[in-house]
């Protein structure tokens, strides 16, 4: 098992995956396809800025693309997208650069937090930090200081994958945009409040509260079976409103946890340590993020294979990071619809 | 969990290997003595397959300390590797640890051959004469069958049998025992006529 090969590979692929989802949103790239699906867009914010890692100009165009779009994002779902410190600390860094940038931004990092003990360099590449840049040493990234920019658009509504922001237009930046999203666009007769509260990154109750002001408004309906409540939309009233032709609403991805699970596999495999140990230690280590991933990986519709062999274990891996480059159409093969 | 079984001296050291390469990740270190069928597969002196490690003591300089319960630390590590092997959740146990109670034949650690795995593990594998005296009272005291085959196969001379019955009826020194003791030697053409009373 080659794991430096492994993570470069799964490395370029994220980060042109990345790429060709921004460019569609608003920031300055040339796409290079059409995404059938609606984006999660703080969910790709948060994968972003651990991907973007190796990619410096694509982190410093999402900054930009943030502090343009800043008015169509939620903080509370950015907080509630992040699977680790690592995240945590990244977006810290990211929300005081808005809040340095832009004093009156909605994004602003709220209190102040401790100076943190160790500073760690923000990308892979080796940069010259001559001047770093305050706002991310504050959270702990040591970076050249960045200033916008300003080539960023606010994202196309009329594009597929932008239905979020669309919502968010209409709706209001807040649970019920996120709610209408996974209704509209998830490929099933209805839904239950808890597997659109794991969709939507809030908690259950406020999902409950939400679904049933718009049960109460008509736009979605909810109705009994045994104990459960099931929740759907009206899918030809939405598609007038949003003048989308009938069955040509996007398609839905649960990007909180495809994003999650691949971010973690990705930040496991450029662990510096890791090239150093044994074959069995990888393999086992490789075991252990399954498991600590399988949770995810059954609601995205994965089973994490379970091999009775190190090797196996290695292979499990692979197969499941093929998944799931397939269920985001950054596998070699085609773009699923 | 499969039920796979150690089969080889090779296999014995990777999943040792591994046990050791888990301890040392969590910043633990452990010696172990270990006797029974991993530990005559590890020393070359059988060949037959069997399912477990059997862990007669925790090592703790020169005090051989009771393995029953494995500490935790030992059994979480061993728990890892029985889920990358495949292999049974019990497959490191402290079977024989209470062979401790009433003692191992006299200079048991200055013979056992000792070998690490990785910074986590060093393992003490029981000499072939111990060897011979556990199975020797393995057999009397559980029966033949593996028992006594690989005593078979450890072809003991008739000093070691004697030794080892001697220092077996210190474990039970009952009428009993030294009736099947008795012919459990005579099937390796020793009369009990050489038997202490």
């Amino acid at each position: 098992m080659d794991i430096s090969a492994f993570s470069r590979r799964l490395s370029q692929r994220l980060v042109e995956f990345t790429w060709d989802e921004w460019a569609q949103m608003g920031l300055l790239a040339t796409p290079h396809r059409q995404s059938p699906w609606a984006q999660d867009p703080e969910a790709l914010i948060v994968f972003t800025l651990e991907v973007a890692r190796a990619e410096p100009r694509l982190f410093d165009e999402l900054l930009d693309w943030m502090l343009v779009n800043e008015a169509l994002l939620s903080v509370r779902r950015l907080r509630a997208m992040c699977v680790d410190e690592t995240d945590r600390s990244l977006l810290a860094a990211a929300l005081a650069w808005l809040s340095r940038e832009r004093p009156q931004a909605r994004l602003g990092n709220g209190a102040k937090a401790t100076p943190p003990a160790t500073v760690h360099r923000l990308f892979h590449s080796v940069i010259h930090v001559s001047e770093p840049d305050e706002a991310f040493a504050s959270a702990g990234w040591l970076r050249p200081t960045l200033s916008p920019s300003h080539k960023s658009q606010p994202p196309d509504p009329a594009a597929p994958i932008n239905l979020a922001f669309r919502l968010r237009q209409i709706l209001g930046v807040g649970i019920r945009a996120e709610v209408v999203r996974i209704l509209l666009t998830v490929q099933a007769p209805w839904v239950n409040a808890q597997t659109l509260a794991r969709s939507t990154g809030y908690a259950k109750r406020n999902v409950h509260d939400a679904l049933a002001g718009l049960s109460a408004a008509g736009v979605v309906s909810a109705f009994t079976v045994g104990s459960e409540q099931r929740y759907a939309a009206d899918r030809p009233a939405w598609e007038a409103l949003l003048g989308s032709k009938p069955d040509e609403l996007p398609v839905h991805r649960d990007w909180p946890q495809l994003l999650g699970v691949l971010r973690r596999i990705l930040r496991w495999s450029e662990q510096p340590d890791l090239a150093s140990m044994s074959d069995y230690l990888r393999a086992s280590q490789a075991r252990d993020l399954l498991e600590a991933t399988s949770s995810d990986l059954a609601f995205v519709g994965i089973a994490a294979p379970s091999s009775t062999s190190p090797d196996g274990s290695w292979r499990d891996l692979e197969e499941v990071c093929e998944r799931l480059l397939t269920a985001i159409g950054a596998a070699h093969a085609p773009v699923p619809q | 969990m499969t039920d796979i079984s150690i089969d080889s001296a090779a296999t014995t050291s990777a999943l040792l290997g591994a046990l050791g390469e888990q301890l040392a990740t969590h910043g633990e270190r452990y010696t172990l003595a270990v006797v029974g069928g991993s530990a005559l597969l590890a020393l070359g002196l059988v060949s037959r397959a069997t399912r477990d490690v059997d862990v007669l003591a925790i090592v703790d300089g020169a005090e051989l300390l009771s393995a029953q319960p494995l500490p935790t630390a030992l059994s979480d590590a061993a728990r890892t590797v029985a889920r990358d092997f495949g292999l049974s959740a019990d497959w490191l146990n402290p079977g024989p640890t209470s062979l401790l109670d009433l003692g191992l034949p006299v200079g048991f650690e200055e013979r056992a051959q000792r070998r690490g795995f990785g910074q986590g593990l060093e393992v003490l594998f029981a000499s072939r004469v111990d060897q011979i005296h556990l199975k020797l009272y393995a057999t009397v005291d559980q029966g033949a069958g593996k028992h006594l085959t690989d005593l078979e196969a450890l072809a003991p001379t008739e000093r070691e049998l004697l030794d080892a019955a001697s220092w077996s009826q210190t474990h039970d020194p009952s009428e009993g025992y030294r009736n099947v003791l008795t012919s459990v030697l005579a099937h390796f053409g020793i009369d009990d006529g050489h038997l202490g009373v």
